[in-house]
C-alpha cells in the first residue's frame, strides 16, 4: 500500500484520503483503527474517573454482573456491558475470548494448548487468560486464518 | 463457592435425564399396558441419567478454575460417567457380560484408549497453538 503524506497550511484540519476500487478486510480494518483512536474509555477506580485509550487494554472481564478494565498494572471498573465492548471493538484488535472475558489480541504474548481445543492466552504482563474452544475460530479469523 | 455451582449445574442435569428417562419409560409402559415400573429399571434409569450427568459436567465451561484443576475436574467427571456405564452393564446385562475378566478387559480397554486421546489431543493441541503462535507474529508485525 502506498501512503503519502503531503503538508498543509498551520492552522487547517489535518485529513485522511483512502484511494482504492473496492475496501477488502485490512482496508476497512485500517478505517476502523483510525476512526476509534479517538474514542475513549472511561474506567472508574472508587472515587476516581479515568480516560483510557484503548490501545492500553489487555482485556475485559465480567465478574458477578460488573465490568472490569485490565490494563497493564491497574484494573478498573467499566459502565458498559460486555456485549457493547464487544460490539464497540470488535472490528479492532478486540475478541470475545471466553463468555465473560474480551482480550486484546495485540497484548498477546503467545498461546499455549490446556485440552479439548481450549487454549490460554500469555499477555505481556505475564497475566493469563483462557481461550474458550467455542470463540478459537473467532480469534483464528482475526489472525487471518 | 464455585463447587456450589458446579453441584447444582450436576443435580439439574442429573434431574432433567431422570425425568426425560421415566417419561420415556413410562410411555413404553403404558403401549405395553405395564402398570409397575420395577425397581431394577429404576435403578438403570439412575445410572445412565448418572453417566449423562457425568458427562455433562465433564464438558461444561470452567474458565473460573486454575488450568491443573480444569483438567483433573474434567478426567474425574468424564471417568466418573464411564464407570456409570460400566456399572450399568455389571448390574444390569445379562449373560457373558456379567463376566468379571471381560469387565477387567473392558477397564483396560476403556483407560488405554483415553490415553491415547488424551496424548493425540495434545500434540494436535501443540501443533495447533504453533501456528497460531506463527500468525500472531505476524498480525502484530503487521500491526506495527
Amino acid at each position: 500500500m502506498k501512503i503519502s503524506i503531503e503538508n498543509i497550511p498551520v492552522g487547517s484540519e489535518p485529513e485522511i484520503i483512502i484511494k482504492c476500487n473496492e475496501p477488502d478486510e485490512s482496508l476497512l480494518q485500517l478505517i476502523y483503527s483510525i476512526k476509534s483512536s479517538s474514542k475513549k474509555l472511561i474506567g472508574f477506580t472508587e472515587l476516581q474517573m479515568h480516560i483510557i485509550n484503548p490501545k492500553d487494554v489487555f482485556y475485559f472481564e465480567s465478574v458477578d454482573n460488573k465490568v472490569f478494565i485490565y490494563c497493564e498494572e491497574k484494573v478498573f471498573q467499566s459502565r458498559l456491558k460486555l456485549y457493547e465492548i464487544e460490539t464497540e471493538y470488535e472490528n479492532g484488535d478486540f475478541f470475545r475470548a471466553s463468555k465473560s472475558t474480551i482480550l486484546n489480541i495485540s497484548k498477546i504474548e503467545s498461546v499455549s494448548p490446556i485440552f479439548y481445543g481450549k487454549f490460554e492466552a500469555l499477555l505481556q504482563n505475564g497475566e493469563k487468560v483462557f481461550i474458550s474452544r467455542q470463540y478459537v475460530p473467532i480469534f483464528k479469523k482475526k489472525l487471518g486464518f | 463457592m464455585i463447587i456450589n455451582q458446579y453441584f447444582k449445574k450436576f443435580l439439574k442435569n442429573l434431574f432433567v435425564a431422570c425425568g426425560c428417562l421415566i417419561t420415556i419409560v413410562a410411555i413404553f409402559s403404558g403401549i405395553y399396558s405395564t402398570e409397575i415400573i420395577n425397581s431394577s429399571l429404576v435403578g438403570q434409569i439412575i445410572l445412565v441419567a448418572l453417566a449423562y450427568a457425568f458427562l455433562k459436567l465433564a464438558f461444561v465451561s470452567k474458565d473460573e478454575l486454575g488450568e491443573k484443576v480444569q483438567i483433573i475436574f474434567f478426567f474425574v467427571s468424564l471417568s466418573l460417567s464411564e464407570i456409570m456405564v460400566i456399572l450399568w452393564l455389571w448390574f444390569f446385562s445379562t449373560g457373558k457380560i456379567m463376566n468379571t475378566n471381560l469387565m477387567i478387559v473392558y477397564i483396560l480397554a476403556i483407560i488405554i484408549v483415553k490415553a491415547l486421546v488424551y496424548r493425540m489431543m495434545s500434540i494436535n493441541g501443540e501443533k495447533h497453538a504453533k501456528l497460531i503462535n506463527e500468525k500472531l507474529i505476524e498480525y502484530k508485525s503487521g500491526e506495527k
